[in-house]
């Protein structure tokens, strides 16, 4: 039981660092250039100090994914990551001010869906 | 003059780009899951967590796997520069889909019953998604963007 509350946990944590580190990107891409230009693109990436902080929140993600999958079976571990779609649009709208239409929230939740069915 | 600048046919240059780097994005992640997932097959089975790291890490496969993450980033940038992240990101689960057919053909695996059903949600999810408008209006193109709100709401 305590394995899989430790597991549990770092399940959490690492969906919750995909949701920052996926949001940091975002706004590091839209400050960077907010077009389609990819040299422009790198330019701004290279100059952007937050890109930084990202990807350490990748690296973090990865290593409590990696020791989650130690503490969980892949049928707990993959269902309970899909959490990240819901935080990830959360955080879209919170930080990024996307607007979520219907149509998105009813594809999100069909996804979520998904992915529990295709993990468990 | 923005409002112009950032007509229709911007947007739909963008969505294209979004939806090509899409692309990119889920041949990339596949292709380096996979290589992952095959270079871990090398580990001896009675190997305990660390040896199975350790042989794992050797593996030129694994490197590949590595090496791959800086395409995936750069694409991924591009992706995001083009389109709403929750437009984007629920799209990559796309993912579960091509890696659980690339088992079926590379490693000979069995997909069951509620994981197809699982693979038809998906698809299905990501059809609904790309019904909406790929990118929240932003600054002066609000005024051109009736149309988009439109479809956005269908």
């Amino acid at each position: 039981m305590t394995e899989r509350i430790l597991g549990l946990s770092f399940v959490l944590a690492s969906v919750l660092l995909e949701a920052i580190w996926q949001t940091i990107f975002k706004q590091a891409a839209e400050l960077s250039a907010p077009g389609t230009r990819p040299l422009v693109l790198l330019r701004g990436l290279w100059r952007n100090q937050r890109i930084l902080a990202g990807i350490t929140c990748f690296i973090l993600d990865a290593i409590l994914w990696t020791l989650a999958l130690r503490h969980l079976p892949i049928s707990i571990a993959f269902p309970a990551g899909s959490m990240v779609f819901v935080f990830v649009a959360l955080f879209s709208v919170r930080f990024l001010h996307e607007r979520i239409s219907i149509n998105r929230w009813i594809g999100i939740t069909l996804i979520i869906g998904g992915v529990i069915l295709v993990g468990s | 003059m923005l409002d112009r600048w950032l007509s229709r046919d911007l947007r739909l240059r963008q969505r294209r780009v979004a939806w090509i780097g899409l692309a990119v994005a889920i041949v990339l992640d596949t292709t380096a899951y996979l290589c992952w997932k095959a270079a871990t097959f090398h580990a001896p089975a009675s190997a305990n967590s660390w040896q199975t790291l350790v042989i794992t890490f050797r593996q030129p496969l694994f490197h590949i796997a590595v090496l791959l993450f800086i395409p995936m980033f750069f694409n991924w940038m591009m992706v995001l520069s083009n389109a709403d992240l929750s437009y984007a990101q629920p799209i990559t689960a796309l993912n579960y889909v091509t890696v659980s057919v690339g088992g079926v053909v590379l490693f000979g695996e069995y997909i069951p019953p509620h994981s197809m059903i699982g693979i038809m949600m998906i698809l299905l999810g990501v059809w609904f998604i790309s019904r909406t408008s790929h990118r929240t209006v932003i600054l002066g193109a609000v005024s051109q963007s009736a149309p988009q709100k439109a479809q956005d709401r269908s």
